[in-house]
């Protein structure tokens, strides 16, 4: 756990805003999606980004495959920073980097049978012959949990969890390093969640796979995730291994999403948040949570607080804590 | 362990496949305007490649005493005023007019979709190619393929370049349409992250997704290209006589439209067959590839 396999620096990422005329002037200010993330993963753990809609937590996830085009910042993958690279140029590294999309169904092409689904990440990244590449094909139909039957099916004739599987099949197949979950389970209900979790969990362990498991859902997160990074408007509030996050919760964020759990045994008082979120445009100045933070002082207001190690391995963005 | 596996794969696959194309024959048999415009359609071409083969009537003999005789059994569609048998003339124009058709229909399918595609994928070639072709459709098509075929000079071979460059924008235009939106699918995007090249998802994902829209136009350009080629002829821009083609035979007609009505209405005849049954083709093949408008309409 010393080395990280993949570090994301200072990751940043802005959507242009204009005027009542368009893009005949430039751009009144920017939307931050992603303000300033920096996080590491390491060899075959499991990191679960949470955070609520929007908080841009698919757009970290997306960047690290070069789906979105970061403004600023570094992600460094075998001491590449993946940024600077061209199409053609990251294109080896792929192999390495896979993604299961929210959507799997969508991102499945309709016209191709499950077979020859499988086989193309195979044939893209030229691996193997079209036997070999069977034979890959239907052993991995069989370690997600689909049958061999379903090799001449097409996507759309398959059910939600069994898409689902098949998206980590497509994932797995060509052996990763990492993957990108955006809200895998997102779509299931409750007891294909767990389902489609053990398989991934297992087949984790197996192929020695890393995961940045991006949900909203605080307890699937806590299920799967070693570690857990939680987001709020584009930036990382706090970070820590998932028993340290749960036993020790600092932020005031943090403490508001986990006290949203149903919980029937604690009486302890909810914490709930009011107000809207705001938009985080250039302009914003401050703690980006200190417009709903039950404790924003005057300095939360003025200065954003950075991301600090309070004790190993737990980091926390608050000026309160961080005094 | 390959073979039996791969043999029960194959059974599996036989089966599947069986069942599918019996869906297919069901859902082509109950669309009536695919059916009906097919075989019309069939039948034009079938009577154009082999009657003419078949009868050993020349369509330029010229008979000075059968002169503008009304249809009989000898000229069960009369004669011209030159005595030239009119049934043949029309299916030696069938050919001619076909021909240019269907040429015409997989030129511009053909350089529209690489047009088309490529414009969707790269931008700035995008804006080159879209301003050059909204240019090209704001002169009217008969007007500048008349301008063509005055540059070019009459022949068959010009009168299909001519029509190519007046139908290419339009497939180009619909081709882009429905590439820019396949391309924003999510199946698209998970083909990037696999490290699939441009090219790849150009010919292997977009394409396939744009084709069914273009079979349909392909339909329509067809009959607009058996149109528009009638009227070049008619004007004189077209197929030069004596070669037959429908437009020159009504072109020669028109003089003798009230002492012969038949030298008009066969040739017109067989033009609005011809369209009317592409279209209609057109129509069914549009229900048949997109089975939302077909439900629609029931």
């Amino acid at each position: 756990m010393n080395t990280p396999l993949l570090e994301i620096k200072h990751l940043q990422k802005r959507y242009p805003i204009y005027g009542p005329l368009g893009k005949l002037f430039p751009p009144k200010t920017h939307m931050k999606a992603v303000a300033d993330v920096s996080l590491n993963l390491y060899e075959g753990e499991t990191y679960g980004l949470v955070g609520e809609s929007g908080c841009g937590k698919s757009t970290t996830g997306r960047s690290i495959l070069g789906l979105v085009k970061p403004d600023s910042g570094e992600i460094l993958y075998r001491g590449k920073d993946l940024t600077k690279l061209s199409d053609k140029e990251f294109r080896p590294l792929r192999r390495d980097l896979q993604m299961v999309f929210q959507d799997t169904l969508s991102s499945l092409n309709p016209r191709s049978r499950i077979g020859a689904l499988l086989e193309e990440p195979l044939i893209v990244q030229g691996m193997g012959n079209p036997e070999e590449r069977r034979q890959k094909v239907l052993e991995i139909l069989k370690m997600v949990g689909l049958a061999e039957d379903h090799y001449f099916r097409y996507p759309h004739e398959l059910s939600g969890g069994q898409v689902q599987r098949l998206g980590i099949a497509r994932a797995l197949i060509i052996n990763p390093k990492l993957i990108v979950c955006d809200e895998p389970v997102s779509a299931l209900d409750v007891s294909i969640q767990s389902q489609i979790l053990n398989t991934l969990t297992t087949l984790q362990k197996e192929m020695n796979v890393a995961l940045l498991f991006i949900s909203h859902d605080i307890g699937v997160v806590r299920y799967i995730s070693d570690r857990i990074g939680v987001m709020y408007l584009g930036t990382l509030v706090e970070e820590s291994s998932t028993d340290e996050l749960f036993a020790n919760t600092l932020h005031p964020y943090t403490k508001a999403l986990f006290s949203s759990i149903p919980d029937f045994k604690k009486k302890e008082k909810k914490v709930s948040l009011s107000g809207e979120l705001p938009q985080y445009t250039d302009e914003f100045k401050g703690c980006v949570f200190h417009t709903r933070c039950p404790h924003a002082c005057d300095r939360c207001r003025e200065i954003a607080p950075v991301l600090t190690e309070v004790c190993p391995g737990h980091k926390v963005a608050c000026h309160l804590i961080n005094q | 362990m390959s073979t039996p596996n791969t043999s029960a794969l194959s059974q599996a696959s036989q089966s599947i496949r069986k069942e599918q194309q019996q869906i297919q024959r069901e859902r082509i048999l109950s669309n009536p305007s695919l059916m009906i415009g097919a075989v019309i359609f069939l039948l034009i071409v079938l009577a154009a490649l082999i009657i003419p083969s078949v009868s050993s009537i020349d369509p330029n003999a010229m008979v000075v005493i059968d002169r503008l005789k009304p249809p009989s059994l000898a000229h069960p569609f009369g004669t011209d005023e030159f005595g030239r048998d009119l049934m043949i003339r029309i299916l030696y124009g069938a050919r001619v007019s076909l021909g240019v058709g269907c040429s015409v229909a997989l030129l511009s399918c053909l350089f529209g979709t690489i047009i088309g595609i490529y414009a969707s994928y790269f931008k700035l070639l995008d804006h080159i190619l879209m301003r050059i072709c909204e240019g090209l459709i704001a002169i009217p098509g008969v007007l500048l393929a008349i301008a063509l075929m005055a540059a070019l000079g009459a022949s068959s071979i010009n009168v299909i370049i001519a029509l190519t460059i007046v139908y290419t924008p339009s497939v180009a235009r619909i081709v882009r349409g429905s590439a820019l939106v396949t391309r924003e699918q999510t199946f698209v995007e998970a083909a990037k992250v696999q490290g699939a090249s441009s090219a790849r998802i150009l010919w292997k994902l977009i394409l396939p997704n744009v084709i069914s829209p273009l079979t349909v136009q392909a339909s329509f350009i067809f009959a607009q290209a058996i149109i528009s080629e009638a009227s070049l002829s008619f004007l004189g821009a077209g197929i030069p006589a004596p070669a037959a083609s429908w437009g020159n035979i009504l072109q020669g007609s028109k003089q003798v439209l009230q002492k012969a009505p038949w030298t008009v209405i066969f040739p017109g005849l067989a033009v609005v067959l011809c369209v009317l049954s592409l279209n209609l083709f057109g129509d069914g093949l549009r229900d048949y590839l997109d089975p939302r408008t077909a439900r629609r309409k029931k």
